[in-house]
């Protein structure tokens, strides 16, 4: 079983529970496969809310040592859509199994070259999302495919060779940083959008302090 | 080449229109203030109860038809002029007392579950007898000189089926149980009692007498009697 | 049927839930987050969190039409016509009708974008500028009001989708701003009709108008700076009647609102 510690503990600007995240991500770590000796350290930024959604993904200790999985994301991750400041337990697992199955990714040999998540590109992060998705579906995680569509399409363009990609990703059972690669190299060459307006502030900016 | 100045008939050969119609002026228009009555009656009864179904799709639909009863509202509205009526609300009236009596208890629903009892009173009751009166209109009227008539008439019933047609699979899918079945009926007939005692939207007459082109048998009373109260 | 509807009576099937705006103005998080640098909050497909920034947007609106389609409805029924001329009932019926076909492109949207009906909480606010018994108030506050932050809403969304090469989203949003331009004008219209011989009525419906706007502008959700989400839409507002003073005023009343949002977060902080 892995160790997970979470932080905050305990939550003080929303109602979620340390102990039953931890269980969850105990829970799904199990469930996608991550070795039993691994330790998952998340902290959440708990002031972040819907629908500033995002997360960060990085693997320390690789060595000797116990593997470290280090996770940082927004509290809007686990917020439930109806519900503000409530724990959303479908939600939250959805995104815990992709987070998680990203790590377990970047713990294979085809992910040793793979940039670190805070240097990702927009098309990089939603192809890679859409492949741990897919996985995740197949896994029984509730996944909406819909929803990582579209998702998909926003980072990658919108289009039928985009799509064709898009379903390649999803279907796969294995995948490397290369192909990934390879994918937003497809996706870049068929995105016909106008080069978006930048803005002070826009470009670069992320919601991690 | 057709040599232009050649005479020709007024009706080309296929167009069979006849002078001779059921209704003066004054009949036709008083028809149509009926026929403006009810559609306004129909729209507001529609759009206030968009609020109060909790069916999506009902809900959606109410909105759309209350659209079509207003242009219809406002197709007889225009025409009342046409018809020697300046004054547009002085034949904006129901029939008869009984036909209020119907709109009002048609219109009473207002609580979130009493959606079927809401569509019945609409798309089983009265949508038909506005489909009956329209085509009598249509059918009796003369095809010449109320032409204006019969085109809003014919607008108005191309709407009028569409709508009878998606209100009645709507209930269909919202009927589910033989309690439902008990309720839309019971419905039904409540407010077809109410619409007999009116005669119809525009009143007693108005799909004509049945029986009125019928010669009574020798010694014997008119077949209306009794029928007709 | 009952005449004037309330808010919290609006028929929902269950995938719908609803909360109060009060939960997001004290939402003790309001206080953490305006003390960061969060950059431009313009919806922009650059921004982090666009698609879930995007969505929820649509959900709103979605929500937001069927209120609207809900006000419309009312009015049809609501004021007979020693209140209202006929004339101004048809065009509310006219409006049913659009509004329908909004919520019909809303769900459809939603599909596209991957989400759900009822997915989001709704709040009803919207739908409380259509409760004024009398019929001025009532259309400036959905017509002007309500229908004037569409037109910004289905701008900018319409801008989101031509920016991130979305050509569903692009289509459905210049559809819907070209009727939502329809209902502000036919606000403007019968506002001017309705009050022509009675200033104070009129003064009186634009001071509801300003108290509406002031609400809608959501303590700084719509503005002309790049710390509101949603901007004031000035070409086709103007095309819907308004004039510059008025769009002055809409963006002078955004700031106010603005600004008390803060003070009222910086003073619950300060209470806690």
């Amino acid at each position: 079983m892995a160790r997970v510690s979470v932080t905050p503990d305990p939550f003080v600007l929303v109602n979620y529970d340390s102990g039953a995240l931890a269980a969850l991500i105990e829970k799904v770590a199990s469930r996608v496969g991550l070795p039993d000796d691994i330790e998952i350290a998340i902290e959440v930024d708990e002031a972040l809310p819907r629908p500033l959604i995002a997360s960060y993904v990085e693997i320390d200790g690789a060595g000797d040592g116990p593997i470290r999985v280090s996770i940082w994301c927004s509290g809007g991750n686990f917020e439930h859509p109806q519900y503000p400041r409530r724990f959303d337990d479908v939600g939250g697992e959805i995104k815990l199994a992709v987070d998680l199955l990203r790590a377990a990714d970047r713990l294979a040999p085809g992910f040793a070259d793979a940039t670190p998540d805070a240097e990702l590109s927009e098309r990089q992060r939603e192809a890679w999302d859409t492949s741990a998705a897919g996985r995740a579906s197949r896994l029984g995680f509730a996944v909406r495919e819909p929803l990582a569509r579209y998702h998909f399409r926003l980072g990658n363009g919108f289009g039928d060779a985009v799509d064709a990609v898009y379903e390649r990703l999803w279907g796969a059972d294995e995948i490397t940083w290369a192909e990934i690669e390879t994918a937003c190299v497809e996706t870049a060459a068929s995105d016909e959008r106008p080069t978006p307006k930048v803005r002070p502030g826009t470009v670069g900016t992320t919601l991690r302090r | 080449m057709p040599e232009p100045s050649k005479p020709r008939s007024a009706f080309a050969p296929w167009d069979r229109r006849e002078l001779p119609g059921l209704f003066d002026v004054e009949e036709s228009a008083k028809r149509v203030g009926h026929y403006k009555w009810i559609e306004i009656k129909l729209f507001e009864a529609l759009g206030g109860w968009v609020a109060t179904v909790p069916e999506l799709d009902v809900k959606l639909v109410l909105g759309r038809h209350c659209y079509h009863h207003a242009w219809h509202a406002e197709l007889w509205d225009k025409r009342l002029p046409e018809l020697r009526e300046m004054n547009t609300d002085r034949l904006n009236v129901a029939p008869n007392d009984e036909l209020v009596a119907f709109v009002d208890a048609m219109r009473e629903p207002d609580a979130p579950e009493l959606t079927i009892e809401k569509l019945v009173g609409v798309y089983r009751v009265l949508i038909p007898r506005k489909i009956a009166a329209y085509t009598y209109h249509l059918n009796g009227t003369s095809t010449i000189t109320d032409s204006p008539t019969i085109r809003s008439l014919n607008f108005a019933l191309q709407d009028e089926f569409q709508d009878w047609r998606e209100g009645e699979m709507l209930l269909q899918s919202l009927i589910e149980t033989p309690k439902d079945v008990e309720r839309a009926t019971r419905r039904a007939a409540e407010l077809e009692v109410l619409m007999l005692a009116a005669g119809g939207i525009a009143g007693r007459g108005t799909l004509g007498d049945a029986t009125e082109d019928l010669v009574p048998p020798q010694g014997q009373g008119s077949p209306a009697e009794g029928v007709v109260a | 049927m009952k005449k004037m509807f309330p808010a919290e009576e609006l028929a929902r099937d269950s995938r719908f839930v609803r909360n109060r705006i009060e939960d997001q103005i004290f939402d003790p998080r309001n206080q953490a987050l305006s003390q960061r640098e969060m950059g431009s909050a313009k919806l922009d497909p650059n921004r982090p969190a666009a698609a879930e920034r995007a969505r929820a947007l649509m959900h709103g609106i979605f929500t937001g039409e069927i209120q609207a389609l809900e006000g419309a409805g009312r009015t049809t029924f609501d004021f007979d016509e020693t209140q209202v001329p006929l004339a101004l009932k048809l065009d509310m019926a006219r409006q049913c009708w659009d509004e329908s076909r909004h919520c019909e492109i809303s769900v459809k949207l939603g599909d596209w974008m991957g989400s759900e009906i009822g997915e989001f909480a709704e709040q009803t606010f919207l739908y409380e500028a259509a409760c004024a018994d009398d019929p001025v108030l009532r259309l400036t506050g959905v017509n002007r009001a309500l229908e004037g932050l569409a037109i910004d809403v289905f701008n900018t969304m319409k801008e989101f989708g031509e920016l991130s090469g979305d050509p569903v989203l692009a289509f459905c949003e210049d559809w819907m701003l070209a009727d939502e331009v329809t209902h502000v004008k036919m606000g403007s219209d019968w506002l001017r009709r309705l009050t022509e011989d009675d200033p104070e009525r009129r003064e009186r419906a634009l001071e509801f108008q300003r108290t509406v706007d002031k609400l809608f502008s959501l303590g700084g959700f719509r503005g002309e700076t790049e710390e509101n989400p949603v901007h004031l839409a000035r070409r086709f507002r103007e095309l819907a009647g308004f004039s510059d003073d008025e769009l002055e005023e809409l963006v002078k009343v955004s700031e106010e609102s603005k600004a008390e949002a803060e003070a009222m977060s910086a003073a619950i902080q300060q209470g806690a």
